[in-house]
């Protein structure tokens, strides 16, 4: 009975531990994401005249540039961790079909195109 | 290439035309194919021109409370959510004013064509506030709305999909999904921004660490009327019409594909003076003259 409830406690313990992991990990990727948008402008935007037919003259204009400023944090609610948690295992078991697509070779400097969706 | 710097990529049909995602390390086919299998069923679940998926029976259904599945009530959370933020100028019920403007089968059949526009129902053309009558009950899993009131995913629905893919992604160091325009990227990426006119190149890039990108635009997904105007699929939900606004395009970044493709679509709705209060994570816009105006983020 003792080892069956030190058992309990441990598991609980261990959930715990990995509930704050992940907590740790979504704040650090949402710090992440306020770091990335602060240098997106700074360093790497290369906006090319002359890339519409027939508008080659046309100046390339800046609208507004705002100061920089803190990103807010994201706080995720246990309750919700919880759910989330048993969607994906309700997810891992359902049979699914697998979408009919090819595989190909890219490489990290290879830009992804965003187009008109 | 270096090992760092290969990844692996996947293509395949979905949306009505091809969805790419790409991953890096050892178990990227294994990532690949689950984060294909999330998009693939966001886009079976969602199209309007399969009547036997789930959003398609729940626009047939006369009833004004209905049950429907997970994924489908996820989607108009979303949407309801998007439509909040935009006060109402992202609104998933104008699929009437989206057929009556042309766009009434796939984009395959519909590009190219010449398609005139035609009358609306007047009982069904009331497009302005309609999404705020949209109740959902998740305990339930119940949808409530007027009867008659029908819904489009269209580019939220994609967002949808790309920030569902992202989940199983960020398994990767470095990756990326394209769904038709709204972008996921993680690891550090770079991504083109294309021209609003076909085959002319590129217009920017950004390198992206970890975030989103949605594009939106007049000019592609457009189609010529009888009299010589043309049409689009971007619908005003203050007019019930086609938007006729300054810009033909508009890039927003942004946390997420679903907020991205919001922001963007709402900055093309109102035009080049709002478009900086639509874009705090940054964006591009292109305006109906062909200047391109970049807009800086509130983050630097």
């Amino acid at each position: 009975m003792n080892d069956e409830k030190l058992d309990r406690k441990q598991l609980a313990a261990i959930r715990m531990d990995a509930r704050r992991q992940r907590i740790t990990r979504i704040r650090k990727r949402t710090a992440l994401f306020a770091i990335s948008l602060a240098v997106i402008f700074t360093a790497l935007v290369i906006a090319r005249q002359g890339a519409i037919p027939g508008l080659s003259e046309q100046p390339v204009q800046v609208a507004s540039l705002s100061a920089p400023q803190t990103a807010p944090v994201v706080e995720y609610e246990e309750d919700d961790e919880e759910e989330d948690d048993d969607d994906y295992e309700k997810q891992a078991v359902a049979p699914q079909a697998q979408p009919a697509g090819q595989f190909y070779s890219s490489d990290t400097a290879a830009p992804v195109q965003s187009s008109q969706s | 290439m270096s090992d760092e710097q290969s990844l692996l990529g996947y293509s395949f049909p979905a949306f009505g035309s091809k969805v790419r995602i790409e991953a890096s390390g050892p178990a990227a086919e294994g990532i690949l194919l689950a984060a294909a299998r999330e998009v693939k069923k966001v886009s079976e679940t969602l199209t309007r021109f399969d009547p036997t998926s789930p959003l398609c029976q729940l626009n047939a259904d006369r009833r004004s409370e209905v049950q429907v599945e997970p994924l489908l009530l996820d989607f108009i959370d979303r949407a309801l959510e998007a439509s909040r933020m935009t006060d109402g100028l992202i609104d998933p019920t104008l699929l009437p004013e989206l057929e009556a403007a042309g766009y009434r089968e796939t984009w395959s059949r519909v590009g190219g064509r010449v398609i005139d526009g035609e009358g609306l129902d007047r009982t069904e053309s009331n497009p302005d506030k309609r999404w705020r009558e949209i109740h959902v009950d998740h305990q339930a899993g119940t949808v409530t709305r007027p009867p008659g009131v029908r819904f489009d995913a269209g580019g939220i629905g994609k967002g949808m999909a790309a920030d569902m893919a992202a989940v199983i992604l960020e398994e990767a160091s470095v990756w990326s999904v394209d769904c038709l325009g709204d972008i996921r990227v993680g690891g550090g990426r770079l991504v083109e921004i294309a021209s609003p006119e076909r085959d002319a190149g590129q217009l920017a890039e950004f390198q992206i660490e970890d975030g989103a990108l949605a594009t939106s635009g007049t000019t592609r997904r457009s189609w010529k009327r009888s009299d010589g105007s043309r049409a689009h699929h971007l619908i005003d939900p203050r007019t019930g019409q086609p938007s006729q606004g300054d810009l033909v395009q508009v890039s927003a970044l942004a946390p997420t594909a679903v907020e991205a493709e919001a922001r963007a679509k709402a900055a093309l709705l109102t035009g080049l003076d709002q478009a900086q209060g639509w874009l705090p994570h940054g964006g591009i816009a292109v305006d109906s003259k062909g200047h391109l105006h970049l807009f800086r983020g509130d983050h630097g």
